[in-house]
């Protein structure tokens, strides 16, 4: 006689989206309350969960053959990668793309959420911790995509979520689908009153409001105590500028400060941002952190060596949680120096390189 | 080596003295410069000629090349300018037209010696030169110069040979519009910042890229190593460099075994003739290129990757419909087809960007070869193992070697009409096309 087997000792396996709740949970409680000792923990964590939920990402660390013990051997996964494949640890509630402005639609990288409340936890938090607290109120000006313009991009979705949070007032972003409205935003600026004002925008279009002022021989200072955040880069702009060029450019045409400037590092492929205020390093939130690689080892880079950048984002929870970019940066004491995009050099000589 | 920087005002003066030579050297008779430039030619392969050994022994730090690289490109050089392949061009060209006043040549530095062909059909043509060197690469021009005037000093008057930092406005203006045409090597800035002087004629030596094809037949190991050597020669940095390998597959067993050679070969030559140390930009790209090849493959696309563990050289074998983009340095994508003829759709992507396709086939399916170079609008068609070796009279970005340095119709007199005139590639040519060998191997490489 067979005894059945007694099921009263077994445990139930929890279920997918039990776990998948349970560390949503603590990557938010994360965001809330950072703890340095968490970080391993929760990445690993992370990382196991996307190995069972994420199948490319499970194809990917099997063809690696990795088992990572610490964060910094979680196997990151080429940003490119994006652009091939849905990196979910399930169904999407939101599909952000890159805007594949110089590359072609084909060429656009996706980013599905199945969470969007992290993303928006981590957007927010990041920016109250590196711009500006949470409760305060402003005028808002933006020349940067919005949810309404831009529906498929997460700075759109990310400014939309700022404009909550921290708008007094202030006319609909300055940027369309044909670029800047310069006249529009320079008629947003003269129409300042005293109030320090949060003015966000991509590089491109505040360098080119500067231009415009002096074309017209007019320059505009804006309220003491405004802030201006800006993104992106020179891409888009005539020229490729240093980030002290470019301070230089906004002291002059919108007079202010570089100490109340922020630039914004981040991508599509990522929920949590970097922030560099004036001529400083950029600077991760506790959530985030970043590498620099040597690209030919994958092995990070002693301090002051540049190499290429890879983040480990806790907000990457159901995605994947290790991206290696294409940027290339240094690490400086606490922060990275973010140097530029590898890649869009063009090469020595006469040899093409072709470029889809 | 830093190369001195020529100040505006000597500069001025060197282009006086260079232009007022244009007349001794016409003077001379084209028999007499072929002559002088066959003497010179001949030294240049002595092994103990001082330039030469001097050239063996600085350019591999200054490039960045190996030593088997660079005794390559001063072989292939000096090689291919011997007085009855001088002789033949001239014979061909000479007579279209008279020669033009004073030419300004901006070199590039990526495979040393890429401007000399232009710089010796000047000479030839009774054009009278200034030659800018490139940053990374300014020694050869310069013992081109000093070799050429202890040769035949009528020679050496007419070529001056001087260096500024690229881009330089006060510089540039003055070489472009006191010449009466410029011949400009790299990339499309360089050219569009040549151009915005308005020079008088330009012909453009800019950014191509080459194609080998294997048919079916030639398709083995050695022919593999063949292909892997015009890869690895200049890391894929000159317009000569194999980018995509075309296979006339047999089966795919077989392909999969020539695609493992040229990865074997390609081992060897890391040894043999090591790549040049990659910035940090290149060695970045080339990780995401193989990254990108790597995931594709992982995710079932019709891609299968070769390479070695620190991304220093890869064979991507893609059946996908786009092929892939090399980050070049020794990254080769092997496109198969069934039959040659499906070849033409898989280059269309690259159609007026290929410069020379290199064959490896049966002398009786060279003129299926030949009409794929035809549709590619390729400039040059040549065997496999002579893609990184090309004659003098390879129609370099489309270019008449000696023609397109003549003025039509009579001298001209004073000033000609200020313009740019972008010289359209004129007709393909082939290097004499040899047939396989018996044993299936191509013959081995000329001298």
């Amino acid at each position: 006689m067979h005894a059945r087997p007694s099921t009263a000792t077994l445990e139930p396996a929890p279920a997918a989206g039990d776990a998948s709740a349970s560390l949503t949970a603590r990557v938010l409680g994360f965001i809330a309350a950072p703890s340095a000792a968490g970080f391993d923990a929760l990445a690993l964590d992370a990382h196991r969960h996307q190995y069972a939920a994420n199948p490319p990402y499970r194809r990917f660390v099997d063809r690696l053959g990795v088992t990572p013990a610490h964060w910094t051997e979680i196997p990151a996964v080429p940003a490119t990668a994006f652009r091939d494949s849905v990196l979910a640890c399930g169904p999407a509630a939101r599909i952000y793309e890159s805007s594949g402005t110089t590359q072609g639609t084909e060429r656009r990288a996706r980013h599905h959420l199945v969470d969007v409340a992290v993303y928006r936890a981590a957007a927010l938090a990041g920016f109250a911790r590196a711009v500006l607290p949470a409760g305060s109120r402003r005028p808002f000006i933006a020349a940067a995509p919005e949810r309404t313009t831009h529906p498929s991009s997460s700075l759109g979705e990310m400014l939309s979520w700022l404009r909550e949070t921290y708008a007094s007032g202030g006319p609909p972003s300055f940027l369309g689908a044909g670029g800047p409205d310069l006249a529009g935003l320079a008629r947003a600026l003269d129409a300042l009153d005293e109030r320090p004002i949060l003015l966000v925008a991509v590089t491109s279009a505040l360098l080119r409001l500067v231009d415009h002022g002096r074309r017209e021989q007019r320059r505009w200072t804006l309220p003491p105590g405004s802030l201006v955040v800006d993104t992106g880069g020179c891409k888009g702009y005539d020229e490729d500028l240093a980030r002290a060029a470019v301070l230089e450019r906004y002291q002059e045409g919108l007079g202010v400060e570089p100490a109340s400037v922020v630039n914004e590092y981040g991508m599509t492929e990522l929920c949590s941002q970097l922030y560099a205020r004036g001529a400083d390093s950029h600077r991760a939130p506790p959530w985030l952190r970043t590498l620099v690689c040597d690209p030919a080892t994958g092995r990070e880079q002693p301090l002051g060596e540049p190499g290429v950048l890879r983040h480990v984002d806790l907000a990457n929870v159901h995605s994947v949680v290790a991206v290696q970019t294409e940027d290339v940066g240094r690490a400086v004491d606490g922060g990275i120096e973010v140097l530029g995009r590898a890649g869009d050099a063009p090469p020595r000589g006469c040899s093409l390189l072709v470029r889809p | 080596m830093r190369p001195t920087t020529i100040a505006p005002q000597a500069l001025a003066a060197r282009l006086d003295e260079v232009e007022a030579a244009g007349e001794a050297l016409r003077a001379m008779g084209v028999e007499a410069r072929i002559a002088a430039l066959d003497r010179l030619a001949t030294r240049w392969l002595q092994p103990g000629f001082a330039p030469r050994r001097r050239a063996l022994a600085t350019l591999p730090a200054v490039t960045g090349y190996a030593p088997g690289t660079i005794r390559h490109a001063i072989d292939r050089l000096w090689g291919a300018l011997s007085a009855r392949e001088l002789a033949r061009v001239a014979h061909a060209e000479l007579g279209a037209g008279q020669p033009e006043r004073l030419a300004f040549h901006s070199l590039a530095g990526n495979v040393p010696g890429v401007g000399i062909f232009g710089i010796v059909a000047a000479l030839l043509a009774g054009v009278p030169s200034l030659v800018k060197t490139a940053e990374r690469e300014p020694l050869l021009p310069l013992l081109l110069a000093e070799t050429l005037a202890a040769v035949e000093p009528r020679l050496g008057a007419a070529l001056a040979v001087a260096h500024w930092p690229g881009g330089s406005d006060v510089h540039q203006r003055l070489a472009v519009t006191r010449a009466s045409v410029v011949l400009a090597y790299g990339r499309d800035d360089t050219m569009e910042s040549l151009a915005s002087h308005g020079p008088h004629r330009m012909l453009r030596f800019g950014p191509h890229l080459s194609v080998a094809v294997v048919c079916r037949e030639a398709a083995d190991a050695d022919v593999a190593a063949v292909g892997a050597r015009q890869v690895a020669l200049f890391d894929q940095q000159g317009c000569l460099s194999p980018q995509y390998l075309v296979l006339e597959e047999r089966d795919a067993q077989a392909t999969e075994a020539f695609v493992a050679a040229l990865a074997d070969a390609l081992r060897r030559l890391a040894v043999e003739l090591p790549a040049a140390a990659l910035s940090l930009d290149e060695a970045t790209a080339a990780w995401h290129y193989l990254e990108r090849q790597r995931w594709r493959e992982q995710e079932g696309h019709a891609v299968r990757v070769v390479a070695d563990r620190t991304a220093r050289f890869s064979i991507v074998c893609d059946r996908g419909d786009t092929p892939p983009s090399s980050p070049l340095n020794r990254h080769l994508a092997v496109l198969p087809v069934a039959a040659l003829a499906q070849a033409g759709p898989r280059l269309e992507a690259f159609a007026g960007t290929i410069d020379t396709i290199g064959v490896a086939a049966p002398a009786s399916r060279l003129d299926e070869v030949a009409a794929l170079a035809d549709a590619a609008g390729a400039h040059r068609l040549c065997p496999l193992e002579r893609m990184q070796a090309p004659p003098f009279a390879w129609r370099q970005s489309g270019h008449a070697r000696i023609a397109s340095l003549l003025v039509p119709g009579p001298a001209p007199a004073g000033a000609a009409k200020r313009q740019t005139v972008i010289v359209p590639a004129a007709a393909r040519h082939s290097d004499p096309p040899r047939p396989l060998a018996a044993s299936g191997a191509p013959a081995t490489p000329r001298p």
